[in-house]
């Protein structure tokens, strides 16, 4: 009788961790809202317009991408969408161009498969493509916030997770090729 | 029997790993903390870079040193007093933080000086002890907010955040200040043409000349036109001095401001992520989440049945003897 008590009890226990843990992951992060998911889309100015898609064709890695950012102390993510930081470089003006999404296989969860030499395309909402060749992967920490900055012109920065516990990140950096 | 050992086996290696994930995952969140601590003397570092002039430069005696630690407390201090709120104290040894304001990294002591200084003062009293007992301005006491850096120096000692040990603020350890053509205050040490002081006379001069005040003679004296001379040997030497005191002095602005745009990258970075941290786009914490809810239901259902079939067997037992007992009667 009491071993059986005891495998309810635990078994109560961790069902209430569980809880806790998803209640946890829910709100880490924050949603995509609609109005973000067409911003990407539709967002251009002078020319100068936002990464509309993303495909890595030796990592079998082909995703729409959305306006996120760091929004309220929390990043916004999304389950279909790859996501890019409106205040890094936009397609066209010659800076760095941030993009980051969830590790996961019709998203970033091939990126690890990516070596250096391969090929990015970056489409645009003008249809325009951006080739880059990727000349960087590192592995970081989730507080080595500037090691995903370069000097470089025309680069396009991508990070998702990586690790047992994500506790690394996995960046990929690509310079345009001309 | 066996079933019983594997679960709590199982249940305990669970346990772990659900106390040990927050932990793990929680230190992303403390490193955003440091982060945000670092940057307060980066602020001070900057502001330090701008004032220093090229002259303090030149100069490599000792008491340009004793000046530029002094200068560089003193930010360090105000830094600390506007922020004492803000700091977290640290336990563990944590190379190249860079907390002091001057950017330099003091927790490596390259020049292996060991232990320096005896004195138990504790000029500043029990304001920083910061989670210390008392006492933090002495050798090997346990004050300041870097617990993990504490070199057991009295006074300017090599921990970078300059805490345990004085403050930074090497009070007693300064050369007396000198009046430059006066006597000082003890008055050893004579007027600027080397007259004795005269202690009689609120340490005057010979010539009369009081604390503090220029040297007589040049006071009394008319300035006289000298005509000018061919250089000799010595003002070439100093004119060469004078060149590589520029250079020196162009050497240090522009690592000056190799610092500054090193610093303005960083700014910059941190515009553009307006994040300390990189955002956590794995789904660990789902997967643990669901792992611990399932095994939790799963425990929960097999002590159910285990329970259910005991309480089944007990009552229908009862209910078998019973029926006996009066088929029996």
């Amino acid at each position: 009788m009491k071993r059986e008590i005891i495998l309810i009890t635990v078994g109560i226990i961790l069902i209430a961790i569980g809880a806790f843990l998803l209640v946890r992951y829910q709100s880490l992060s924050l949603p995509l809202s609609k109005s973000d998911k067409n911003s990407a889309a539709s967002e251009s100015i002078g020319g100068l317009s936002w990464p509309q898609w993303i495909s890595i064709p030796n990592s079998k890695i082909n995703a729409q991408i959305a306006a996120g950012g760091y929004k309220e102390g929390k990043w916004v993510l999304d389950d279909n969408f790859a996501l890019y930081l409106p205040t890094s470089g936009k397609l066209g003006e010659g800076g760095n161009t941030i993009l980051y999404a969830h590790t996961r296989e019709r998203l970033f969860g091939n990126l690890k498969k990516t070596s250096v030499g391969d090929l990015i395309i970056l489409g645009d909402a003008n249809g325009k493509m951006y080739n880059y060749s990727v000349y960087s992967i590192e592995y970081i920490k989730p507080y080595q916030t500037d090691m995903i900055e370069t000097n470089l012109k025309d680069t396009v920065t991508l990070f998702t997770c990586d690790g047992w516990f994500d506790e690394n990140r996995l960046v990929v950096k690509a310079k345009i090729i001309i | 029997m066996q079933y019983h050992k594997f679960v709590a086996i199982f249940v305990i290696v669970v346990l772990i790993a659900s106390v040990l994930y927050p932990l793990s995952a929680n230190g992303s969140s403390q490193k955003e903390e440091h982060n945000a601590v670092e940057s307060e003397p980066n602020e001070a570092n900057v502001s330090h870079n701008n004032d220093t002039k090229p002259q303090e430069h030149q100069d490599s005696n000792n008491s340009h040193n004793d000046n530029k630690k002094s200068h560089e407390d003193k930010q360090h201090d105000s830094a600390l007093q506007s922020n004492s709120n803000t700091y977290i104290a640290q336990t563990t040894p944590d190379e190249g933080d860079n907390r002091h304001p001057s950017g330099k990294d003091r927790s490596e002591e390259h020049g292996g000086s060991q232990d320096q200084g005896k004195s138990q003062s504790d000029p500043d009293g029990k304001e920083n002890a910061h989670g210390g007992t008392s006492g933090q301005d002495k050798p090997m006491f346990d004050g300041g907010f870097d617990k993990g850096d504490q070199d057991g120096n009295n006074g300017c000692g090599n921990d970078d955040d300059f805490e345990d040990d004085n403050n930074g603020n090497c009070k007693g350890h300064n050369p007396p200040q000198k009046n430059p053509g006066g006597c000082d205050v003890n008055g050893s040490t004579g007027d600027k043409n080397g007259r004795p002081c005269d202690p009689g006379k609120n340490n005057a001069s010979k010539n009369g000349c009081l604390h503090g005040e220029p040297d007589c003679d040049e006071k009394n004296e008319e300035p006289k036109e000298k005509p000018k001379e061919e250089p000799k040997p010595k003002d070439k030497e100093n004119e060469k001095s004078k060149d590589e005191n520029s250079t020196n002095i162009s050497i240090v602005i522009n690592v000056n401001n190799q610092i500054n745009n090193q610093q303005s990258t960083q700014q910059m970075t941190s515009q553009t992520l307006g994040a300390s941290t990189l955002a956590a786009t794995g789904d660990s914490l789902f997967r643990l989440a669901l792992v611990l809810i399932i095994i939790g239901i799963s425990s929960f259902i097999v002590g159910s049945f285990f329970l259910f079939r005991k309480a089944f067997n007990k009552v229908f037992s009862r209910g078998y003897q019973s029926y006996l007992y009066l088929y029996e009667a």
